[in-house]
Formats: structure tokens, sequence, C-alpha cells
């Protein structure tokens, strides 16, 4: 399927979009923080690894190639859009609350955990994201990333802690 | 196992992710520090809470739009970074060109100082035509000269 699709075949593409459409706007989702940029970024996402196909080698798993090229889609249009915020620094908190909270419902916890998620520092962000709702392993994410699983046991952890602080702090202030 | 070292093991501890040796140690530190042992039900409880965001996926027509765009974006065509002027590409820096050309004569003539100005009925023929007049004949030159009197009798009037 892969081979037809690296030498242009389209509708071979089909099955690739089925199997990584949830996966992939999920984590843009999260990553980027709100709909429209995720619907942006899943596109763009598919197209990059449309044409980027020729370059898989079959070293990696497809899945993990794919993780690294979205991961890097969503942190090029973090940069480009200068949403940076700063590790634990509560910078953008408030802010980033109150326009999550004003969202839709959605399923699952309440909007304090997607807006203290949208606050920690990209890198952050994509390690927590991979691991804790992606599922991934340590090495998994490290591999997807490129970046030693030192790294990214590291990140979990600091990532975690400043969301664990970030809503203590919520609830302290809640009414 | 030291405290602090314990502490910065809790998340990997809790994802399985430490060696033997070092998960039998935070399991002995746990046993006798109430504040690690609460900050890790923390964590867990941050865990599950994030493992219970939504799942979300791309708008339906989401494959439809990027069909049309894979049409135009065969598999190993990257963007290159600079790509030669067509004709296609020449039309909006025409236009640009075009625009400010027109924006720098509409200064420059802005600018320019402004000629007196005359009222026609005060111009004679020679400041019209210049010192050699064309050669009249003697009744256009009389119906000239009347008309730039009447012109002027007129510019008195109240």
């Amino acid at each position: 399927m892969l081979v037809r699709c690296q030498a242009g075949d389209r509708d071979a593409f089909v099955p690739v979009y089925e199997r990584f459409k949830g996966t992939m706007h999920t984590l843009a989702l999260h990553l980027l923080g709100n709909w429209a940029d995720a619907d942006e970024a899943t596109q763009e996402i598919f197209l990059t690894a449309w044409r980027a196909l020729p370059s898989f080698r079959f070293e990696a798993r497809f899945g993990t190639w794919l993780y690294r090229l979205a991961v890097n889609v969503c942190l090029e249009r973090l940069r480009r859009e200068g949403r940076r915020r700063v590790l634990g620094n509560g910078n953008g908190a408030g802010p980033e609350r109150a326009a999550l909270a004003a969202r839709p419902a959605a399923d699952g916890p309440g909007p304090d955990v997607r807006a203290a998620l949208a606050a920690l520092d990209p890198p952050y962000r994509a390690c927590v994201v991979l691991r804790d709702v992606e599922g991934l392993s340590y090495r998994e994410i490290a591999a997807a990333l490129g970046i030693p699983v030192g790294t990214v046991r590291s990140r979990i952890a600091r990532g975690r802690e400043a969301l664990r602080v970030a809503l203590r702090e919520w609830e302290g202030n809640a009414p | 196992m030291m405290h602090i070292r314990a502490s910065r093991r809790l998340s990997a501890y809790l994802d399985g992710e430490l060696a033997p040796g070092e998960r039998l140690a935070v399991e002995r530190h746990l046993g006798c520090c109430p504040r690690c042992a609460a900050r890790l039900q923390d964590l867990g409880r941050l865990r599950g809470a994030l493992r219970s965001l939504s799942r979300s996926a791309p708008p339906e027509d989401g494959w439809i739009r990027l069909r049309e765009e894979m049409v135009g974006a065969a598999p190993g065509r990257t963007r290159p970074s600079w790509r030669p002027l067509t004709a296609r590409r020449w039309a909006p820096v025409a236009a640009l060109a075009v625009l400010l050309a027109a924006l720098g004569a509409s200064l420059y003539l802005a600018s320019a100082p402004a000629p007196p100005r005359e009222s026609l009925a005060s111009l004679t023929m020679t400041d019209l035509i210049g010192e050699e007049p064309l050669s009249l004949s003697p009744s256009i030159e009389l119906v000239l000269v009347a008309r730039q009197n009447g012109g002027a009798d007129r510019g008195e009037e109240p």
C-alpha cells in the first residue's frame, strides 16, 4: 500500500488517511489548542506526508514517521503564530482558561486540564500529549521527536509537574 | 533513596518506565514518605484526566479537500525554496510597479509649485499662442478681442 502511495497512487492513500486521521487530528488539537488550527494542521500533515513519502525507507514504523512529521508541522505552526508559553510560569493561563472554557463542552475532563495543557511550553506539551493522550511509550516518543529517551522522561516529568501545580492553583482560586 | 531523587522519578514510576532497581528504590521511599505518596496520587489523577481528553476527527470533507490538494502535489515533489518567475508570477510584480509609478507621479505633481492661476478671460492671444501668432485674418482677430472684452465685462458684473 505504501509502495503504491510512493508511486503516486492517490487511492492507495485513502486507508492511510482513514487509519490515522483521528490520531493526527487529536494530536493537533491538543498541541495547538483549537479546532480550526487542528483542521488545517491535519490537512497539512497528510499533504506533507504524501509529498515526503518517497523519503520513507521502511526502517522505522510508519506511525512513528508520521508522528514525527505531525509534531514538526504543529510546532512550526506554533512558532509561526508566536504562541510560545514559558513552562510553569503561568503566563497566559488566565486567558487560555477563559478561551477554552468558552468552547462547547466536550466529553471528559473540564476545561482546566485542556487550558493547563495549552499553557505548557510546546516541547513539554508534545511529550505529555504523545504519552498521556496518544499512549506512546517513552521509546516511541523519543523516536517520534528525535530526542533521547532520558529527555523524554525529563520532559514528561516536568510537564506533568507543571500541570499538577497549575491545576492545584486553579482549584485553590476557584470560588 | 533521597526524597528529591525519588520525587523526580515518580512520573516515570507511574508509567512503568523505570529500571527494576530504580523502581524498588522508589517503592521503598513511597512507603515512608507521605508527601511523595500524595504527589503520586495527584499524578495518577492527572494522567487519568489527560487520558480521558476527547478524541477528535477532521471535518467530513477532509479527504475530498486533501485529495484536491494532492492532485498538484505528486510524491517527492517538494516545494523548492526558489522558483523562477514565470509569466503568471510576473503579473503581480508588474501591477505593483505600475502602482508605484502612479503613486510617485502623483506625489511629484502634488509637491511641484503650482502655476499662477489666471482666468482664461485674462489671457491674450499672445499668451495662448506665443509671441508670433499665427497669421489670422483681421476679422477673426476682431472677434477674439471682442470676446475677451465681453468676458472681462461679464466678470466685473456684481
